[in-house]
Protein backbone atom coordinates (compact mmCIF):
# COMPACT_ATOMS: atom_id res chain seq x y z
CA UNK A 1 0.00 0.00 0.00
CA UNK A 2 1.33 3.40 -1.03
CA UNK A 3 0.56 6.47 1.04
CA UNK A 4 0.72 10.08 0.22
CA UNK A 5 1.44 11.16 3.45
CA UNK A 6 4.04 9.38 5.89
CA UNK A 7 1.99 10.57 9.11
CA UNK A 8 -1.32 8.07 7.43
CA UNK A 9 1.56 5.93 6.89
CA UNK A 10 2.66 5.63 10.49
CA UNK A 11 -0.72 6.13 11.85
CA UNK A 12 -2.00 2.79 9.27
CA UNK A 13 1.31 1.00 10.80
CA UNK A 14 0.24 1.66 14.55
CA UNK A 15 -3.01 0.87 14.05
CA UNK A 16 -2.55 -2.52 11.93
CA UNK A 17 -0.31 -4.09 14.52
CA UNK A 18 -3.40 -4.47 16.84
CA UNK A 19 -5.02 -8.29 16.49
CA UNK A 20 -7.61 -8.41 13.60
CA UNK A 21 -7.19 -5.47 12.00
CA UNK A 22 -5.63 -5.73 8.44
CA UNK A 23 -4.18 -2.84 6.39
CA UNK A 24 -7.15 -2.31 5.22
CA UNK A 25 -9.49 -1.74 7.97
CA UNK A 26 -6.63 0.36 9.76
CA UNK A 27 -6.60 2.82 6.67
CA UNK A 28 -10.33 3.21 6.80
CA UNK A 29 -10.13 3.61 11.06
CA UNK A 30 -7.62 6.68 9.86
CA UNK A 31 -9.54 8.18 7.84
CA UNK A 32 -12.43 8.44 9.23
CA UNK A 33 -10.18 10.20 11.99
CA UNK A 34 -8.66 12.65 9.56
CA UNK A 35 -12.23 13.40 8.67
CA UNK A 36 -13.64 13.95 11.85
CA UNK A 37 -13.33 16.13 15.00
CA UNK A 38 -9.68 16.51 16.56
CA UNK A 39 -11.61 16.16 19.71
CA UNK A 40 -12.23 12.04 18.84
CA UNK A 41 -8.77 11.05 18.01
CA UNK A 42 -7.46 13.71 21.12
CA UNK A 43 -10.19 11.36 23.74
CA UNK A 44 -8.69 7.95 22.05
CA UNK A 45 -5.12 8.92 22.60
CA UNK A 46 -5.53 9.78 26.09
CA UNK A 47 -7.85 6.80 27.12
CA UNK A 48 -5.08 4.65 25.33
CA UNK A 49 -2.45 6.54 27.42
CA UNK A 50 -4.20 6.66 30.65
CA UNK A 51 -5.15 2.78 30.05
CA UNK A 52 -1.18 1.54 29.87
CA UNK A 53 -0.03 3.94 32.91
CA UNK A 54 -3.01 3.27 34.62
CA UNK A 55 -3.93 -0.07 34.80
CA UNK A 56 -2.72 -2.59 37.27
CA UNK A 57 -2.96 -6.67 38.36
CA UNK A 58 -4.53 -7.42 41.14
CA UNK A 59 -2.35 -8.67 43.57
CA UNK A 60 -4.90 -11.36 44.84
CA UNK A 61 -6.08 -13.24 41.20
CA UNK A 62 -4.06 -11.36 38.47
CA UNK A 63 -7.18 -9.74 36.94
CA UNK A 64 -6.67 -6.41 35.31
CA UNK A 65 -7.67 -3.60 38.14
CA UNK A 66 -7.78 -0.08 38.62
CA UNK A 67 -6.12 -0.55 41.85
CA UNK A 68 -3.59 -2.65 43.84
CA UNK A 69 -6.61 -5.38 44.99
CA UNK A 70 -9.62 -5.70 41.77
CA UNK A 71 -12.79 -4.84 42.52
CA UNK A 72 -14.05 -8.44 42.69
CA UNK A 73 -11.64 -9.13 45.37
CA UNK A 74 -12.60 -6.43 47.46
CA UNK A 75 -16.24 -7.19 47.40
CA UNK A 76 -17.35 -7.93 50.82
CA UNK A 77 -20.46 -10.06 49.45
CA UNK A 78 -18.24 -12.49 47.32
CA UNK A 79 -17.40 -15.85 48.57
CA UNK A 80 -13.37 -15.45 49.21
CA UNK A 81 -13.36 -19.30 50.30
CA UNK A 82 -14.11 -20.15 46.59
CA UNK A 83 -11.71 -19.52 44.28
CA UNK A 84 -12.46 -19.98 40.32
CA UNK A 85 -8.63 -20.98 38.68
CA UNK A 86 -9.43 -19.76 35.08
CA UNK A 87 -6.63 -19.32 32.31
CA UNK A 88 -7.12 -15.29 31.09
CA UNK A 89 -8.88 -12.57 32.03
CA UNK A 90 -11.64 -13.43 28.88
CA UNK A 91 -12.72 -16.03 31.10
CA UNK A 92 -13.28 -13.99 34.45
CA UNK A 93 -15.73 -11.99 32.14
CA UNK A 94 -16.80 -14.75 29.97
CA UNK A 95 -17.95 -16.71 33.81
CA UNK A 96 -19.30 -13.25 35.21
CA UNK A 97 -21.56 -12.51 32.66
CA UNK A 98 -23.11 -15.90 33.64
CA UNK A 99 -24.10 -14.09 37.09
CA UNK A 100 -24.04 -17.49 38.81
CA UNK A 101 -21.04 -17.35 40.55
CA UNK A 102 -20.26 -15.16 43.57
CA UNK A 103 -16.67 -16.47 44.78
CA UNK A 104 -12.95 -14.97 43.56
CA UNK A 105 -11.05 -15.50 40.91
CA UNK A 106 -7.68 -16.73 39.99
CA UNK A 107 -6.15 -16.21 36.31
CA UNK A 108 -3.25 -18.35 35.68
CA UNK A 109 -2.01 -16.57 32.64
CA UNK A 110 -2.64 -20.15 30.66
CA UNK A 111 -1.86 -23.74 30.97
CA UNK A 112 1.36 -25.57 31.15
CA UNK A 113 2.96 -26.70 27.77
CA UNK A 114 6.46 -27.21 26.98
CA UNK A 115 6.10 -27.98 23.56
CA UNK A 116 5.16 -23.77 23.67
CA UNK A 117 7.89 -23.62 25.93
CA UNK A 118 5.16 -22.74 28.86
CA UNK A 119 6.27 -24.11 31.99
CA UNK A 120 4.76 -23.81 35.70
CA UNK A 121 7.60 -20.86 36.47
CA UNK A 122 5.78 -19.32 33.62
CA UNK A 123 1.82 -19.39 35.01
CA UNK A 124 0.54 -18.02 38.53
CA UNK A 125 0.69 -21.55 40.09
CA UNK A 126 2.95 -20.64 43.10
CA UNK A 127 0.46 -17.68 43.97
CA UNK A 128 -2.38 -19.84 43.73
CA UNK A 129 -1.24 -22.01 46.17
CA UNK A 130 0.36 -19.34 48.63
CA UNK A 131 -3.67 -18.26 48.10
CA UNK A 132 -5.45 -21.31 48.90
CA UNK A 133 -2.45 -22.16 51.94
CA UNK A 134 -4.02 -18.73 53.99
CA UNK A 135 -7.93 -19.51 53.47
CA UNK A 136 -9.60 -22.02 55.77
CA UNK A 137 -11.69 -24.57 53.88
CA UNK A 138 -10.89 -23.51 50.60
CA UNK A 139 -12.99 -24.60 47.48
CA UNK A 140 -11.23 -24.60 43.79
CA UNK A 141 -13.55 -24.72 40.45
CA UNK A 142 -11.12 -25.40 37.74
CA UNK A 143 -12.42 -23.94 34.87
CA UNK A 144 -9.85 -24.62 32.47
CA UNK A 145 -10.24 -25.79 28.97
CA UNK A 146 -10.84 -29.06 28.67
CA UNK A 147 -8.02 -30.05 26.18
CA UNK A 148 -4.96 -32.17 27.41
CA UNK A 149 -2.89 -29.24 28.21
CA UNK A 150 -6.21 -27.94 30.87
CA UNK A 151 -6.36 -31.49 32.03
CA UNK A 152 -2.37 -31.93 32.93
CA UNK A 153 -2.58 -28.77 34.43
CA UNK A 154 -5.30 -29.16 36.50
CA UNK A 155 -3.78 -32.58 37.93
CA UNK A 156 -0.34 -30.77 38.30
CA UNK A 157 -2.47 -28.27 40.65
CA UNK A 158 -3.85 -30.88 42.69
CA UNK A 159 -0.97 -32.88 43.43
CA UNK A 160 0.67 -29.70 44.42
CA UNK A 161 -2.21 -28.90 47.17
CA UNK A 162 -1.96 -32.04 49.30
CA UNK A 163 -4.31 -30.28 52.09
CA UNK A 164 -7.43 -32.98 52.68
CA UNK A 165 -9.48 -29.90 53.73
CA UNK A 166 -9.53 -28.37 49.96
CA UNK A 167 -11.90 -29.40 47.92
CA UNK A 168 -11.63 -29.30 44.37
CA UNK A 169 -13.54 -29.98 41.42
CA UNK A 170 -14.06 -29.27 37.57
CA UNK A 171 -16.54 -27.39 35.76
CA UNK A 172 -18.71 -30.22 33.49
CA UNK A 173 -18.16 -30.93 30.23
CA UNK A 174 -21.33 -32.21 27.99
CA UNK A 175 -24.11 -32.24 26.38
CA UNK A 176 -25.34 -27.57 25.91
CA UNK A 177 -28.21 -26.10 27.49
CA UNK A 178 -31.24 -26.40 25.25
CA UNK A 179 -29.44 -28.87 22.74
CA UNK A 180 -30.72 -31.88 21.68
CA UNK A 181 -28.89 -34.99 22.10
CA UNK A 182 -29.21 -36.45 18.54
CA UNK A 183 -27.16 -33.17 17.42
CA UNK A 184 -24.61 -33.37 20.24
CA UNK A 185 -21.08 -34.95 18.72
CA UNK A 186 -20.22 -38.33 19.73
CA UNK A 187 -16.99 -37.25 22.09
CA UNK A 188 -19.06 -35.10 23.98
CA UNK A 189 -22.51 -37.41 24.63
CA UNK A 190 -19.68 -40.21 25.09
CA UNK A 191 -18.05 -37.80 28.06
CA UNK A 192 -21.23 -36.95 29.30
CA UNK A 193 -22.06 -40.10 30.14
CA UNK A 194 -19.40 -41.22 31.79
CA UNK A 195 -19.18 -38.09 34.13
CA UNK A 196 -23.09 -38.16 34.78
CA UNK A 197 -24.16 -36.26 37.79
CA UNK A 198 -27.00 -37.70 40.26
CA UNK A 199 -29.77 -36.59 39.79
CA UNK A 200 -31.71 -33.75 42.73
CA UNK A 201 -35.27 -32.68 42.43
CA UNK A 202 -34.22 -29.91 44.49
CA UNK A 203 -31.31 -28.68 42.28
CA UNK A 204 -32.92 -25.51 40.52
CA UNK B 1 -25.39 -58.80 -4.98
CA UNK B 2 -27.01 -55.99 -2.73
CA UNK B 3 -24.70 -54.41 -0.62
CA UNK B 4 -25.85 -52.19 2.32
CA UNK B 5 -23.36 -49.49 1.62
CA UNK B 6 -21.58 -48.44 -1.90
CA UNK B 7 -20.50 -45.47 -3.75
CA UNK B 8 -23.00 -44.11 -6.42
CA UNK B 9 -20.98 -41.28 -7.59
CA UNK B 10 -17.24 -39.37 -7.07
CA UNK B 11 -16.75 -35.86 -8.26
CA UNK B 12 -13.11 -35.04 -8.13
CA UNK B 13 -11.75 -31.16 -8.19
CA UNK B 14 -8.28 -30.27 -8.66
CA UNK B 15 -7.54 -33.51 -7.34
CA UNK B 16 -3.91 -34.95 -8.74
CA UNK B 17 -4.28 -35.32 -12.60
CA UNK B 18 -8.03 -34.60 -12.82
CA UNK B 19 -8.70 -30.99 -13.11
CA UNK B 20 -12.98 -31.47 -12.53
CA UNK B 21 -14.11 -34.75 -13.17
CA UNK B 22 -17.18 -37.42 -12.41
CA UNK B 23 -17.61 -41.27 -12.22
CA UNK B 24 -20.59 -43.41 -11.64
CA UNK B 25 -20.48 -46.57 -10.07
CA UNK B 26 -22.45 -49.48 -9.79
CA UNK B 27 -22.87 -51.78 -6.15
CA UNK B 28 -20.74 -54.94 -7.59
CA UNK B 29 -17.47 -55.03 -9.29
CA UNK B 30 -16.10 -51.46 -11.02
CA UNK B 31 -13.27 -52.39 -13.31
CA UNK B 32 -11.22 -49.65 -13.58
CA UNK B 33 -9.42 -49.50 -16.96
CA UNK B 34 -6.63 -47.63 -18.36
CA UNK B 35 -2.54 -47.13 -19.65
CA UNK B 36 -0.11 -46.36 -16.79
CA UNK B 37 -0.36 -42.77 -15.23
CA UNK B 38 -4.38 -41.73 -16.59
CA UNK B 39 -5.00 -41.72 -12.58
CA UNK B 40 -6.39 -44.98 -11.82
CA UNK B 41 -4.71 -44.92 -8.41
CA UNK B 42 -5.85 -41.57 -7.78
CA UNK B 43 -8.91 -42.55 -8.15
CA UNK B 44 -8.83 -45.02 -5.88
CA UNK B 45 -7.17 -42.84 -3.21
CA UNK B 46 -9.95 -40.46 -3.72
CA UNK B 47 -12.39 -43.05 -2.32
CA UNK B 48 -10.09 -43.98 0.49
CA UNK B 49 -10.01 -40.54 1.38
CA UNK B 50 -13.69 -40.56 1.53
CA UNK B 51 -13.70 -43.18 3.86
CA UNK B 52 -10.40 -42.68 6.49
CA UNK B 53 -9.99 -38.59 5.36
CA UNK B 54 -6.40 -39.18 4.78
CA UNK B 55 -4.52 -40.83 1.40
CA UNK B 56 -3.15 -44.37 1.57
CA UNK B 57 -0.56 -43.31 -0.13
CA UNK B 58 0.51 -39.65 0.43
CA UNK B 59 1.79 -38.56 3.83
CA UNK B 60 0.98 -34.90 3.00
CA UNK B 61 -2.47 -33.85 1.53
CA UNK B 62 -0.69 -30.82 -0.23
CA UNK B 63 0.60 -33.41 -2.62
CA UNK B 64 -2.82 -34.11 -3.75
CA UNK B 65 -3.63 -31.19 -5.08
CA UNK B 66 -3.41 -30.55 -8.78
CA UNK B 67 -0.41 -29.00 -9.76
CA UNK B 68 -0.68 -25.01 -9.14
CA UNK B 69 -4.13 -25.05 -7.59
CA UNK B 70 -4.45 -24.52 -4.30
CA UNK B 71 -7.22 -27.06 -3.27
CA UNK B 72 -8.80 -30.55 -3.73
CA UNK B 73 -12.62 -31.45 -3.09
CA UNK B 74 -13.79 -35.01 -3.19
CA UNK B 75 -17.54 -35.24 -2.67
CA UNK B 76 -18.83 -38.90 -2.68
CA UNK B 77 -22.93 -39.74 -2.90
CA UNK B 78 -23.25 -43.08 -0.91
CA UNK B 79 -25.91 -45.01 -0.38
CA UNK B 80 -25.94 -46.85 2.94
CA UNK B 81 -28.76 -48.64 4.77
CA UNK B 82 -30.78 -47.65 1.76
CA UNK B 83 -30.39 -44.20 2.52
CA UNK B 84 -27.91 -41.08 0.94
CA UNK B 85 -24.84 -40.18 2.92
CA UNK B 86 -23.08 -37.55 1.02
CA UNK B 87 -19.51 -36.80 2.23
CA UNK B 88 -17.14 -34.04 1.02
CA UNK B 89 -13.52 -33.67 2.12
CA UNK B 90 -11.65 -30.53 1.60
CA UNK B 91 -8.34 -29.35 1.77
CA UNK B 92 -7.15 -26.01 1.32
CA UNK B 93 -3.18 -25.20 1.33
CA UNK B 94 -3.87 -22.44 3.39
CA UNK B 95 -6.98 -23.51 6.08
CA UNK B 96 -6.03 -27.15 5.76
CA UNK B 97 -8.94 -29.83 6.12
CA UNK B 98 -12.74 -30.08 6.03
CA UNK B 99 -15.34 -32.61 6.42
CA UNK B 100 -18.46 -32.36 5.38
CA UNK B 101 -21.02 -35.16 5.80
CA UNK B 102 -25.21 -34.58 5.07
CA UNK B 103 -24.27 -31.43 4.60
CA UNK B 104 -22.54 -30.96 8.27
CA UNK B 105 -19.66 -29.06 8.29
CA UNK B 106 -16.64 -29.68 10.20
CA UNK B 107 -17.00 -33.15 10.99
CA UNK B 108 -13.95 -34.43 13.31
CA UNK B 109 -11.88 -37.65 11.40
CA UNK B 110 -12.65 -38.84 14.85
CA UNK B 111 -16.68 -39.27 14.33
CA UNK B 112 -16.16 -40.12 10.34
CA UNK B 113 -13.79 -42.43 10.12
CA UNK B 114 -15.42 -46.34 10.66
CA UNK B 115 -18.68 -44.76 8.54
CA UNK B 116 -17.56 -46.42 5.92
CA UNK B 117 -14.80 -49.07 6.32
CA UNK B 118 -12.65 -49.63 3.61
CA UNK B 119 -9.76 -52.11 2.44
CA UNK B 120 -7.31 -50.93 0.10
CA UNK B 121 -4.47 -53.84 -1.34
CA UNK B 122 -1.81 -52.30 -3.61
CA UNK B 123 1.31 -53.46 -5.36
CA UNK B 124 2.83 -51.25 -2.03
CA UNK B 125 2.03 -53.18 -0.05
CA UNK B 126 4.73 -55.77 0.40
CA UNK B 127 6.14 -53.20 2.48
CA UNK B 128 3.52 -54.39 5.33
CA UNK B 129 5.82 -56.99 5.79
CA UNK B 130 9.21 -56.82 5.08
CA UNK B 131 9.11 -53.02 6.08
CA UNK B 132 9.44 -51.91 9.60
CA UNK B 133 7.53 -52.32 12.60
CA UNK B 134 6.22 -49.37 12.25
CA UNK B 135 4.16 -50.23 9.24
CA UNK B 136 2.08 -52.84 11.08
CA UNK B 137 1.38 -51.05 13.90
CA UNK B 138 -0.18 -48.41 11.56
CA UNK B 139 -2.01 -51.23 9.75
CA UNK B 140 -3.50 -52.43 13.47
CA UNK B 141 -4.20 -48.96 14.29
CA UNK B 142 -6.05 -48.45 10.67
CA UNK B 143 -7.87 -51.31 11.14
CA UNK B 144 -8.89 -50.93 14.68
CA UNK B 145 -9.85 -47.16 14.35
CA UNK B 146 -12.44 -48.15 12.01
CA UNK B 147 -13.96 -50.58 14.33
CA UNK B 148 -13.97 -48.57 17.34
CA UNK B 149 -13.77 -44.73 17.70
CA UNK B 150 -12.30 -44.47 20.71
CA UNK B 151 -9.36 -46.22 20.01
CA UNK B 152 -8.44 -43.52 17.44
CA UNK B 153 -9.05 -40.78 20.26
CA UNK B 154 -7.40 -42.74 22.74
CA UNK B 155 -4.26 -43.02 20.13
CA UNK B 156 -3.86 -39.72 19.14
CA UNK B 157 -4.36 -38.28 23.04
CA UNK B 158 -1.60 -40.67 23.72
CA UNK B 159 0.66 -39.37 20.92
CA UNK B 160 -0.15 -35.59 22.37
CA UNK B 161 0.86 -36.53 25.33
CA UNK B 162 3.91 -38.32 24.16
CA UNK B 163 4.84 -34.85 23.02
CA UNK B 164 4.15 -33.08 25.84
CA UNK B 165 6.45 -35.34 27.93
CA UNK B 166 8.92 -35.33 25.41
CA UNK B 167 9.12 -31.64 25.19
CA UNK B 168 9.13 -31.61 29.09
CA UNK B 169 11.82 -34.00 29.55
CA UNK B 170 14.34 -31.74 26.90
CA UNK B 171 13.84 -28.97 28.95
CA UNK B 172 14.50 -30.67 31.92
CA UNK B 173 18.37 -30.08 31.59
CA UNK B 174 17.39 -26.39 33.33
CA UNK B 175 16.14 -27.69 36.28
CA UNK B 176 18.14 -28.63 39.56
CA UNK B 177 16.31 -31.93 39.75
CA UNK B 178 13.31 -33.44 37.67
CA UNK B 179 10.14 -32.37 37.58
CA UNK B 180 8.19 -35.25 39.48
CA UNK B 181 5.05 -34.34 39.59
CA UNK B 182 4.48 -32.52 36.59
CA UNK B 183 5.99 -35.58 34.89
CA UNK B 184 3.37 -37.87 36.43
CA UNK B 185 0.67 -35.63 35.39
CA UNK B 186 1.90 -36.67 31.83
CA UNK B 187 2.19 -40.12 33.00
CA UNK B 188 -1.35 -40.93 34.23
CA UNK B 189 -2.53 -39.67 30.92
CA UNK B 190 -0.49 -41.97 29.23
CA UNK B 191 -1.26 -44.95 31.45
CA UNK B 192 -5.04 -44.35 30.67
CA UNK B 193 -4.66 -43.82 26.95
CA UNK B 194 -1.81 -46.40 26.61
CA UNK B 195 -3.67 -49.04 28.57
CA UNK B 196 -6.95 -48.76 26.18
CA UNK B 197 -4.55 -48.86 23.13
CA UNK B 198 -2.51 -52.34 24.73
CA UNK B 199 -6.20 -54.09 25.52
CA UNK B 200 -7.55 -52.98 21.74
CA UNK B 201 -4.47 -54.82 20.17
CA UNK B 202 -4.57 -57.92 22.28
CA UNK B 203 -7.86 -58.39 21.59
CA UNK B 204 -7.53 -57.86 17.78
CA UNK B 205 -4.73 -59.92 17.15
CA UNK B 206 -6.85 -62.75 19.18
CA UNK B 207 -9.62 -62.40 16.86
CA UNK B 208 -7.62 -61.72 13.69
CA UNK B 209 -4.98 -64.65 13.87
CA UNK B 210 -7.36 -67.48 13.42
CA UNK B 211 -8.61 -65.24 10.17
CA UNK B 212 -4.97 -64.44 8.58
CA UNK B 213 -3.95 -68.58 9.15
CA UNK B 214 -7.36 -69.15 7.48
CA UNK B 215 -6.88 -66.82 4.26
CA UNK B 216 -3.29 -67.68 4.18
CA UNK B 217 -3.90 -71.54 3.96
CA UNK B 218 -6.48 -70.77 1.58
CA UNK B 219 -3.99 -68.76 -0.71
CA UNK B 220 -1.54 -70.76 -0.58
CA UNK B 221 -3.42 -74.03 -0.82
CA UNK B 222 -1.44 -75.87 1.56
CA UNK B 223 -1.24 -76.05 5.85
CA UNK B 224 1.76 -74.09 6.35
CA UNK B 225 3.08 -73.12 9.50
CA UNK B 226 2.39 -69.13 10.15
CA UNK B 227 1.68 -67.11 12.83
CA UNK B 228 1.62 -63.48 14.03
CA UNK B 229 2.93 -62.52 17.52
CA UNK B 230 1.98 -59.16 19.21
CA UNK B 231 4.58 -57.70 21.63
CA UNK B 232 4.33 -54.96 24.22
CA UNK B 233 6.46 -53.08 26.48
CA UNK B 234 2.84 -53.15 28.78
CA UNK B 235 2.67 -57.00 29.15
CA UNK B 236 4.94 -57.74 32.19
CA UNK B 237 4.84 -54.68 33.94
CA UNK B 238 2.60 -51.92 35.26
CA UNK B 239 2.78 -49.06 32.44
CA UNK B 240 2.81 -46.69 34.89
CA UNK B 241 5.51 -48.41 37.34
CA UNK B 242 7.63 -48.33 34.00
CA UNK B 243 7.61 -44.76 33.40
CA UNK B 244 8.29 -44.67 37.03
CA UNK B 245 11.36 -46.23 36.81
CA UNK B 246 12.76 -44.87 33.71
CA UNK B 247 12.43 -41.35 33.92
CA UNK B 248 16.30 -41.00 34.39
CA UNK B 249 16.67 -42.83 31.37
CA UNK B 250 14.08 -40.69 29.53
CA UNK B 251 15.51 -37.72 30.32
CA UNK B 252 18.93 -38.80 29.19
CA UNK B 253 17.37 -39.59 26.09
CA UNK B 254 15.09 -36.74 26.03
CA UNK B 255 12.17 -38.82 24.91
CA UNK B 256 10.26 -41.19 26.29
CA UNK B 257 11.63 -44.82 25.49
CA UNK B 258 8.25 -47.53 26.93
CA UNK B 259 5.29 -47.15 25.65
CA UNK B 260 2.65 -48.62 22.87
CA UNK B 261 5.07 -46.96 20.44
CA UNK B 262 7.22 -49.44 20.02
CA UNK B 263 4.52 -52.26 20.30
CA UNK B 264 5.03 -55.11 17.52
CA UNK B 265 3.23 -57.26 15.62
CA UNK B 266 6.05 -60.09 13.88
CA UNK B 267 5.09 -62.93 11.22
CA UNK B 268 6.65 -66.00 12.04
CA UNK B 269 6.55 -68.92 9.32
CA UNK B 270 7.26 -72.65 10.51
CA UNK B 271 8.66 -70.78 13.74
CA UNK B 272 10.85 -68.65 12.44
CA UNK B 273 10.48 -64.71 11.81
CA UNK B 274 8.97 -64.04 8.09
CA UNK B 275 11.53 -61.69 6.71
CA UNK B 276 14.84 -64.45 7.20
CA UNK B 277 12.53 -67.17 6.09
CA UNK B 278 10.08 -66.15 3.18
CA UNK B 279 10.54 -66.94 -0.38
CA UNK B 280 9.20 -63.97 -2.51
CA UNK B 281 5.57 -66.07 -3.43
CA UNK B 282 5.27 -66.61 0.64
CA UNK B 283 5.62 -63.34 1.76
CA UNK B 284 3.19 -61.85 -0.97
CA UNK B 285 0.29 -64.51 0.19
CA UNK B 286 1.23 -63.46 3.66
CA UNK B 287 0.29 -59.70 2.43
CA UNK B 288 -3.27 -61.11 1.00
CA UNK B 289 -3.75 -62.89 3.88
CA UNK B 290 -3.04 -59.94 6.15
CA UNK B 291 -5.48 -57.58 3.76
CA UNK B 292 -8.15 -59.83 3.49
CA UNK B 293 -8.18 -60.64 7.26
CA UNK B 294 -8.66 -57.07 7.59
CA UNK B 295 -11.61 -57.16 5.03
CA UNK B 296 -12.93 -60.07 7.16
CA UNK B 297 -12.53 -58.49 10.56
CA UNK B 298 -14.08 -55.02 9.64
CA UNK B 299 -17.10 -57.29 8.25
CA UNK B 300 -17.79 -58.77 11.26
CA UNK B 301 -17.38 -55.46 13.71
CA UNK B 302 -18.66 -53.28 11.43
CA UNK B 303 -21.84 -55.32 10.58
CA UNK B 304 -22.12 -54.67 6.68
CA UNK B 305 -19.50 -55.21 4.02
CA UNK B 306 -16.37 -52.93 3.28
CA UNK B 307 -15.39 -51.11 0.45
CA UNK B 308 -12.31 -52.86 -1.54
CA UNK B 309 -9.86 -51.30 -3.69
CA UNK B 310 -7.61 -53.94 -5.73
CA UNK B 311 -5.46 -50.97 -6.92
CA UNK B 312 -3.24 -52.90 -10.12
CA UNK B 313 -3.44 -56.12 -8.62
CA UNK B 314 -2.35 -58.05 -11.42
CA UNK B 315 1.15 -55.93 -11.29
CA UNK B 316 2.46 -58.06 -8.39
CA UNK B 317 0.04 -61.05 -8.08
CA UNK B 318 0.12 -63.39 -10.82
CA UNK B 319 -3.13 -64.43 -12.03
CA UNK B 320 -3.79 -67.26 -10.48
CA UNK B 321 -3.73 -65.91 -7.37
CA UNK B 322 -6.37 -62.86 -8.59
CA UNK B 323 -8.24 -65.40 -9.94
CA UNK B 324 -8.33 -66.78 -6.50
CA UNK B 325 -9.07 -63.61 -4.67
CA UNK B 326 -11.88 -62.88 -7.32
CA UNK B 327 -13.89 -66.28 -6.97
CA UNK B 328 -12.95 -66.22 -2.79
CA UNK B 329 -14.72 -62.16 -3.34
CA UNK B 330 -17.71 -63.51 -4.31
CA UNK B 331 -17.98 -66.60 -2.40
CA UNK B 332 -17.87 -64.49 0.22
CA UNK B 333 -21.10 -61.97 -0.59
CA UNK B 334 -18.46 -59.27 -0.88
CA UNK B 335 -19.64 -55.72 -0.69
CA UNK B 336 -18.57 -52.66 -3.69
CA UNK B 337 -15.23 -53.72 -5.21
CA UNK B 338 -13.43 -51.40 -7.32
CA UNK B 339 -10.40 -53.32 -9.35
CA UNK B 340 -8.18 -51.45 -11.69
CA UNK B 341 -5.82 -52.40 -14.58
CA UNK B 342 -3.95 -51.66 -17.17
CA UNK B 343 -5.67 -54.31 -19.57
CA UNK B 344 -8.71 -53.33 -21.18
CA UNK B 345 -10.94 -56.29 -20.62
CA UNK B 346 -8.43 -58.87 -18.37
CA UNK B 347 -10.44 -58.79 -15.01
CA UNK B 348 -13.78 -58.84 -17.23
CA UNK B 349 -12.77 -62.25 -18.69
CA UNK B 350 -11.52 -63.48 -15.78
CA UNK B 351 -14.75 -63.29 -13.85
CA UNK B 352 -16.91 -64.19 -16.68
CA UNK B 353 -14.08 -67.45 -17.11
CA UNK B 354 -15.04 -68.57 -13.55
CA UNK B 355 -18.27 -68.22 -14.22
CA UNK B 356 -18.94 -65.74 -11.08
CA UNK B 357 -22.46 -64.78 -10.13
CA UNK B 358 -21.08 -60.57 -9.58
CA UNK B 359 -22.52 -57.69 -11.52
CA UNK B 360 -19.74 -55.70 -13.19
CA UNK B 361 -18.83 -52.59 -14.87
CA UNK B 362 -15.66 -51.52 -16.80
CA UNK B 363 -14.46 -47.95 -17.06
CA UNK B 364 -11.81 -46.98 -19.56
CA UNK B 365 -10.24 -43.99 -18.34
CA UNK B 366 -8.63 -42.71 -21.65
CA UNK B 367 -6.26 -39.97 -20.83
CA UNK B 368 -6.28 -37.69 -18.14
CA UNK B 369 -6.20 -34.66 -20.15
CA UNK B 370 -9.94 -34.97 -20.88
CA UNK B 371 -10.79 -34.29 -17.08
CA UNK B 372 -9.40 -31.43 -16.89
CA UNK B 373 -11.63 -28.24 -17.87
CA UNK B 374 -11.02 -24.46 -17.98
CA UNK B 375 -12.69 -23.96 -14.06
CA UNK B 376 -14.15 -21.02 -14.48
CA UNK B 377 -13.15 -20.14 -10.50
CA UNK B 378 -9.85 -20.50 -11.52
Amino acid sequence: MKFSSKLVEEAVEAMSSLPSIGKKTALRLIIHLIQSDSEKSERIATALTMLKSGIKECANCHNISDNEICEICSDPRRNANQICVVETIRDIMAIEATEHYQGHYHVLGGVINPIEGIGVEHLKIQSLINRVNQIQNPELIMALSPTIEGDTTVYFISKQLQNPSIQISTIARGVSFGGELEYADELTLGRSIISRVPYHTQKY
Amino acid sequence: MDSQLYLKEIKLFHFKNYGKASFEFIDGVNIITGLNGVGKTNLLDAIYILGLTKSYFMASDRFLVQHEKKFYRIEGNWIKNSKKLKVAIKYDVIDGKEIDVNGKTGIKPMEHIGQIPIVLISPNDLELVSGLNEIRRRFMDITISQIDPNYLENLVTYIKVQKLRNALLTKSIFFDQLPIDLLESYEIRLVKSGEYIYKSRLWFLQIFQPKFIAFYNEISGGLEDVSLRYTSDLEDEDYFELLKNHRGKDFEKGRTVYGIHRDKMALYIKGQPLQQEASQGQLKSFVLALKLAQYSILQDECKFNPILLLDDIFDKIDASRVGHILSMLSKDDFGQIFISDTHVNRVALLLEELKLNVNFKEMKIENSFENIQIDPLN
